[in-house]
């Protein structure tokens, strides 16, 4: 059964992006009106927006927090070839509790439209990938995480086709070298396969791709890295045309052999669902990697769970509430019930969703 | 398996129009999705819209009836019965292991019960008050629920762990069926306690509904109570009655010997029949057919069965009471084409006939297909792992349990207030149960510093010491940002990280060269061995320690530490004026307490700053600045005294005792 | 009326919610039987306050009223016998009071006693001398109010910002507090420097509760978070006269026995609820010998003895281990009461054999 509850954002234009930090309570958005907004959640669960500022000069693509140990610090990316790193400077006005955000850096060496950003996990220090329309990954990165004022360039990946996503590996043993998937959304179908993997060899100091995920050919929207608990192969969603669920488990390399070699993976593809019928633009991984919420073109967005035999499926999907005239009078369709749950566990803000048959849903074999 | 995942893919429908045009979520914990609308973009051109209505967020949330108030206790007094489990198979001898599963499986159930007896009380009050809302309608939901759980679990608990497969089941069965249907019980009462009992209208219902169940001493009873107990025909009845052989596994009868007796006295009963005892007495002919096993009669009583397993079980009662575990199957499939038809069974009797095939993965799947969340079939899949490991039999389901005990764990911590039970889960969930355990705990709020510590203690407990470290720098962290040093040191020092505790400790010098004191004294001057995690609170404690020294008056260490501390460059240059000037008086005193070697070191230290701080063109902070506007003022001063007591010092190392 | 010499009884009741504080609401009369408790909760979207009534037999508290309190109950005090004061996790006191019906009632709030730059601090614990309430919190201060009225009657912060997480009143002007790092510090309320200051232990171990013996006021009980319980004489307070390793993790309660004060009784993290009875190291030896003067029980604390000290005490494990923390307890005759994490209460009837 699902509760939901309604935030008004007063976004003037269209949402972009919604990233939550580490604890999930504190959510910033940001949008085509150049602004983000950031929220807090309180005790008792309402969201107020504590800070709403202008960021850019264009549509705000992507925005991402850091991990709660460098400090409260967000990254946005624009349509203004830019990205910026912010800061918050809490200060108590007498008046109250006054929170603002700080541009500490501004990342202006892309050429194109900055399409994506992303912090690296917490135990690579402070960093951070941006990826263009330009097809170029710049990594950068924070040496003293005291000072967020300088930034450095650190590595530059040409991917010869204009990059639409990142994803960092989140393993957080040092055990594996960290890992970064892009993905690319050139139309051109001939060019090959549209997501990459990179590796960062710590001897060399150089990222390598290591992998391309050939049978990837459409363009890829969205990409994602799922938290790995305790797996010994990574779990990769990618939204491109339908939903696909890699699997890539690291070859165990002869150590005898030159130390400086890449790790090659097993690359198994776990999942394939067309169930959006359409474009999938959006994947997004739960807390622990065990679900993946998928957002497509249909106007639906699907959650995808894997069964005790590693088989995925999906396992609930919301829509917009249709409301056909003919069955307006049937009760199994429209109404919501409104009202305290008995329970108590959530207030009366909460409304319950109602289940419904889809019309034209297609059973499976 | 293809087939099911129909069955539990719903459809969930939010209601907003500005949604329709595209909506995108994302996840902002383990079971909270976050939906917004969001059409697709091409990230080279900028898509405008002119909202009429501003943008809405949905906060999605799954929600389980055991998240309800009253069904809430099951999880905290499950966990318990659950470790207890774990514990109890790992030391345990074969021949105790089936006492100790049923003694937990018993546990589960009467959980169970006690939940299901305090909803049934709360529904009792409200209907005395008269009020029909809601919450009346779930809780009436939540105690169907229960009922079917506990029934389900009691059957699992017959099937699975008490029999053995070869063995006779009735009995077993026969005891379940008097748990689940005392309707009889309250009939026979009804009609006893009437003043003539033998013309209650129930009253032959009773009787018909107590021998269905074999409770021949009850029938027995009620038979007595009829006028024309004396006659013939209800001695008869009554000693068939009393002679009616029931197996028991212990009583000391073998199975050929008591089937022997029971053709025998069946044999009787169906003799008695047809030399017409009972023409006189059509109820009791109706009984004594049904003693005899006639199916017709048996079936024409249905009515009063209620459910196709109490047919079943009374119609094996009659016709074949040492059926074998493995044959129940068919007897089941019959009675329910007796009962109704294969066209209206519910899912709870598809549960019931896979546990009667002894199919275990069958039942724990139709559960899963009918509950929302996973606190029954985890239990009872965990049971029946560990029945099935101790019985050294072939074990398929461990990677089952661990699946279901993951995602109800997951669930658990999902939950706001439930995350420790879920942390107590994840012990016992293998390698990724572990995995998890440290993300759970990592992403903890850390609300306040109780929850911090309870945290802190349940990591250390399971040495996740990256926990018990990434908890305190985000606390001291925190610490930090609200000006709070000297509980951002405690914390830092407890995390064990130099970068950050150097950063507080540079902060508290900055803080005493603008206020002149120290604020947290006391915590500087006990760090012990903490001191060593960074140069810059090394620094601090010696600093502190020197002021100690002064204070308590006890002047020439005092003198020697300030220097070496000056020597050994452990200082911050931007602390160096602050130190000289501490030398001061030292060094203006009559006693040369600074030897000349001291002297030589604060002079070399002098010529190095004068240096810095002509060609400093450094930004630096303003307690700097004043520092260094104060140390200029008292250069001239300082250099005096410095040549003043070098001369002293020359002169005293200089003199020959006496 | 005497009671029946039964056997200690554990009564286990689910409730639902975590159960943060718990305390006996003080009888009638002194000697009366301990009948009515309040349990406050913590960790809920919607914490509450419940007023329990306890029967004589061995059965559980049945639930009279509750009534919703917006954050975590985090310490519970009784003022009078009517009025209590709880002390909020968003860093507010409330007074609340007893009606003739048994229900709560709210009489008085301060907000924002506790505070830090950013937001609320919690409020850690409470104290009161039967006239002022001292509160203490997370921001390192500690508050004086006044029933009635709103102004805060004083206001003592402690530098460094750490966080105080205990207090009690030790005389009618003075209060006892212990903080984060270890300190124990004793304050005349009508000064601001404290009157005396001392550390539980060199390593930086926080106190996290306290406890006053009953009749003898410079005798402290403190619990600390690495699980070792201490006792003090302020008197004399450099060094603790006793040091027990009680818990395997942080104490979260002490407390003395209020009519029989050599049984002392710890609740920590680790789920245990511990009994220590010292009672048999203050027996006076059985033959005394002429001239020689007889050392009285009662007016000497067997706390201060020092076959206490060397670890004299008989103790017992009051329930089956807990697999999560017991937050609270309270006792008051031969009942003790205790709330946990697992959403349970405990009521133990006979604990004192």
């Amino acid at each position: 059964m699902f509760m939901a509850k309604t935030i008004n954002t007063e976004h003037k234009d269209l949402i972009h992006d919604v990233s939550f930090d580490f604890y999930g309570r504190r959510m910033a958005t940001c949008s085509s009106d150049q602004s983000v907004k950031v929220w807090d959640m309180g005790d008792d669960g309402e969201w107020t927006c504590t800070c709403s500022w202008k960021t850019h000069c264009g549509s705000v693509w992507k925005v991402t927090w850091a991990h709660p140990e460098f400090g409260q610090i967000l990254a946005t990316c624009s349509f203004d070839r830019t990205a910026a790193i912010w800061e918050e400077i809490v200060t108590d006005s007498g008046h109250g509790i006054h929170s603002t955000w700080i541009k500490r850096a501004g990342l202006v060496d892309s050429r194109t439209s900055v399409t994506d950003v992303k912090f690296a996990p917490k135990l690579q220090g402070l960093q951070l990938a941006t990826c263009s329309a330009d097809g170029v990954v710049r990594i950068y990165e924070a040496p003293d995480v005291m000072n967020l004022n300088q930034w450095s360039l650190q590595h530059e990946i040409n991917c010869k086709v204009p990059c639409s996503c990142i994803s960092w590996n989140p393993s957080s043993s040092g055990l594996h070298s960290p890992l970064i998937a892009v993905g690319s959304d050139d139309p051109n179908q001939s060019s090959g396969g549209k997501a990459f993997i990179y590796e960062f060899s710590a001897n060399t100091r150089k990222w390598n791709r290591v992998e391309t995920l050939i049978n990837v050919v459409d363009p890829v929207h969205d990409i994602a890295f799922a938290p790995n608990l305790g797996r010994s192969y990574h779990l990769l969603g990618i939204a491109t045309k339908d939903v696909r669920i890699f699997t890539l488990k690291p070859i165990k390399q002869d150590t005898s052999q030159n130390q400086s070699s890449l790790s090659s993976f097993e690359v198994r593809q776990a999942g394939r669902f067309d169930d959006h019928c359409s474009a999938v633009w959006r994947v997004c991984w739960n807390v622990t990697g065990t679900i993946l919420a998928s957002s497509g073109d249909d106007g639906c967005v699907r959650l995808w769970k894997a069964n005790y035999l590693d088989i995925w499926r999906c396992i609930s999907t919301f829509r917009e509430n249709v409301v056909n005239v003919a069955d307006s009078g049937n009760s199994s369709n429209t109404s919501q019930q409104q009202g305290a749950s008995s329970t108590g566990y959530h207030t009366a803000r909460y409304f319950k969703l109602a289940p419904t048959a889809h019309p034209s849903h297609v059973p499976w074999h | 398996m293809e087939g099911d995942s129909k069955h539990s893919a719903k459809t969930w429908s939010i209601p907003d129009p500005t949604l329709a045009s595209g909506m995108c979520g994302t996840y902002s914990g383990i079971n909270t999705l976050m939906v917004f609308p969001n059409r697709p973009v091409h990230h080279n051109d900028e898509p405008h819209t002119s909202m009429l209505t501003t943008a809405k967020l949905y906060q999605i949330e799954s929600f389980s009836w055991l998240w309800g108030r009253h069904m809430r206790k099951l999880v905290n007094e499950a966990v318990g019965t659950f470790i207890g489990l774990q514990k109890a198979v790992v030391d345990v001898e074969t021949d105790n292991c089936k006492l100790i599963l049923v003694k937990k499986s018993r546990e589960y159930r009467s959980m169970i019960q006690a939940c299901y007896s305090e909803i049934s009380e709360q529904l009792q009050s409200m209907k005395e008050k008269g009020q029909t809302s809601d919450e009346e309608k779930e809780l009436i939901e939540c105690s169907g629920l229960l009922s079917k759980m506990e029934l389900i679990l009691s059957l699992f608990e017959i099937v699975f762990i008490e029999t053995k497969p070869g063995s006779i089941v009735l009995s077993h069965l026969i005891s379940w069926i008097h748990q689940h249907f005392p309707e009889c019980l309250d009939r026979k009462r009804e009609a006893m306690e009437s003043e003539h009992p033998h013309q209650h209208p129930v009253y032959w219902e009773a009787v018909y509904g107590l021998v269905l169940q074999g409770r021949t001493e009850d029938v027995r009873q009620m038979l007595a109570s009829h006028p024309n107990a004396g006659t013939d025909a209800f001695l008869s009845i009554d000693e068939l009655l009393r002679k009616m052989p029931v197996y028991q596994v212990y009583a000391g009868v073998s199975e050929p010997e008591f089937t022997v007796r029971w053709y025998h006295w069946q044999s009787e009963c169906e003799r008695r029949l047809q030399e017409g005892h009972f023409t006189a007495y059509h109820h009791l002919t109706i009984l004594c057919q049904i003693l005899c096993g006639d199916q017709s009669t048996i079936t024409s009583l249905r009515d009063l069965m209620d459910t196709w397993y109490h047919f079943m079980v009374s119609t094996l009662l009659f016709t074949n009471p040492t059926i074998k575990f493995f044959r129940l199957h068919a007897a089941a499939q019959d009675a329910i084409s007796a009962m109704r038809g294969e066209d209206m069974t519910t899912s709870l009797d598809h549960v019931l006939l896979a546990a009667m095939e002894a199919d275990a993965l069958q039942v724990i799947k139709k559960c899963q297909h009918v509950l929302d969340n996973n606190w029954f079939t985890a239990h009872i899949t965990d049971l029946l792992y560990h029945t099935l490991s101790l019985r050294n039999e072939q074990n398929s389901l461990a990677k089952l349990r661990e699946s279901l005990l993951l995602d109800y764990a997951s669930d658990l911590l999902g939950h706001s207030s439930h995350w420790q039970v879920g942390i107590l889960y994840l012990d016992h969930c293998g390698p990724s149960g572990i995995a998890m355990a440290q993300l759970a705990l990592h992403k903890i709020t850390l609300t306040d510093d109780s929850r911090a510590r309870k945290v802190i203690h349940m990591a250390s407990d399971r040495n996740f010491d990256a926990v018990v470290d990434s908890v305190c720098k985000v606390m001291g962290r925190r610490a930090l940002s609200q000006n709070r040093l000297g509980a951002a040191i405690w914390w830092g020092v407890r995390s064990r990280d130099s970068s950050f505790t150097s950063h507080v400790a540079h902060q508290i010098l900055h803080k005493y060269i603008a206020e002149g004191r120290f604020e947290s004294a006391p915590l500087l001057d006990q760090l012990g061995p903490a001191m060593l995690l960074s140069d810059t609170l090394t620094f601090l404690g010696k600093y502190r320690e020197f002021h100690t020294m002064y204070q308590d008056g006890n002047f020439k260490n005092a003198a020697s530490l300030l220097v070496s501390l000056i020597s050994s460059k452990l200082a911050p240059e931007y602390f160096w004026p602050i130190l000289l000037l501490d030398a001061l008086p030292l060094l203006n005193s009559e006693e040369p307490f600074i030897s000349s070697e001291e002297t030589y070191e604060l002079m070399y230290c002098m010529h190095n700053l004068s240096q810095s701080s002509s060609k400093s063109t450094k930004q630096s902070p303003m307690e700097t600045e004043a520092a260094k506007v104060s140390f200029l003022e008292k250069e001239k001063e300082i250099r005096l005294s410095l040549s003043n007591n070098l001369a002293r010092a020359l002169m005293h190392e200089g003199t020959v005792e006496d | 009326m005497s009671t029946m010499a039964g056997a200690t009884s554990l009564c286990q009741k689910y409730v639902s919610r975590k159960i943060k504080t718990i305390r006996w609401k003080p009888g009638l009369s002194d000697y009366g039987r301990a009948e009515t408790f309040v349990s406050g909760s913590w960790d809920e979207m919607e914490n509450v306050l419940e007023v329990w009534h306890v029967p004589e037999a061995d059965d559980d508290p049945s639930a009279i009223h509750e009534v919703k309190h917006s954050d975590n109950v985090n310490d519970i005090q009784y003022v009078t016998r009517d009025s209590f004061a709880t002390g909020g996790g968003a860093g507010g006191v409330r007074l609340f009071q007893h009606s003739s019906g048994g229900h709560l009632e709210e009489k008085f709030s301060w907000s924002k006693v506790h505070h830090f730059l950013g937001g609320a601090s919690p409020c850690t614990a409470l104290a009161s001398n039967g006239d002022q309430i001292a509160s203490v919190g997370e921001d390192g201060r500690l508050v004086i109010l006044n029933p009635g009225h709103k102004q805060v009657s004083r206001n003592i912060e402690n530098v460094g910002g750490c966080s105080l997480y205990a207090v009690i009143y030790v005389r009618a002007s003075e209060v006892l507090t212990g903080n984060m790092q270890g300190h124990l510090k004793l304050w005349d309320i009508r000064s601001n420097q404290p009157a005396k200051a001392t550390l539980i232990s060199p390593d930086q171990i926080a106190v996290c509760t306290l406890a006053g013996h009953p009749t003898q006021q410079h005798l402290v009980a403190a619990g600390g978070e690495d699980g070792a319980l201490t006792l003090w004489d302020m008197r004399s307070a450099y060094q603790p006269i006793t040091v027990i390793a009680a818990h395997s993790g942080p104490i979260t309660e002490v407390r003395f026995h209020p009519s029989s004060p050599e049984h002392l009784l710890t609740c920590g993290l680790d789920g245990q609820i511990l009994h220590w009875d010292a009672s048999a190291a203050g027996r006076p030896s059985q033959l005394p010998f002429k001239n020689t003067k007889q050392q009285s029980g009662p007016s000497i604390s067997v706390w201060l003895s020092s076959e206490v000290a060397q670890g004299s005490i008989d103790t017992t494990c009051i329930i089956p281990v807990s697999h999560l923390p017991v937050n609270t307890l309270d006792v008051e005759g031969s009942v003790l009461i205790a709330g946990s994490d697992n959403e349970a209460i405990y009521t133990i009837r006979n604990v004192m054999l």
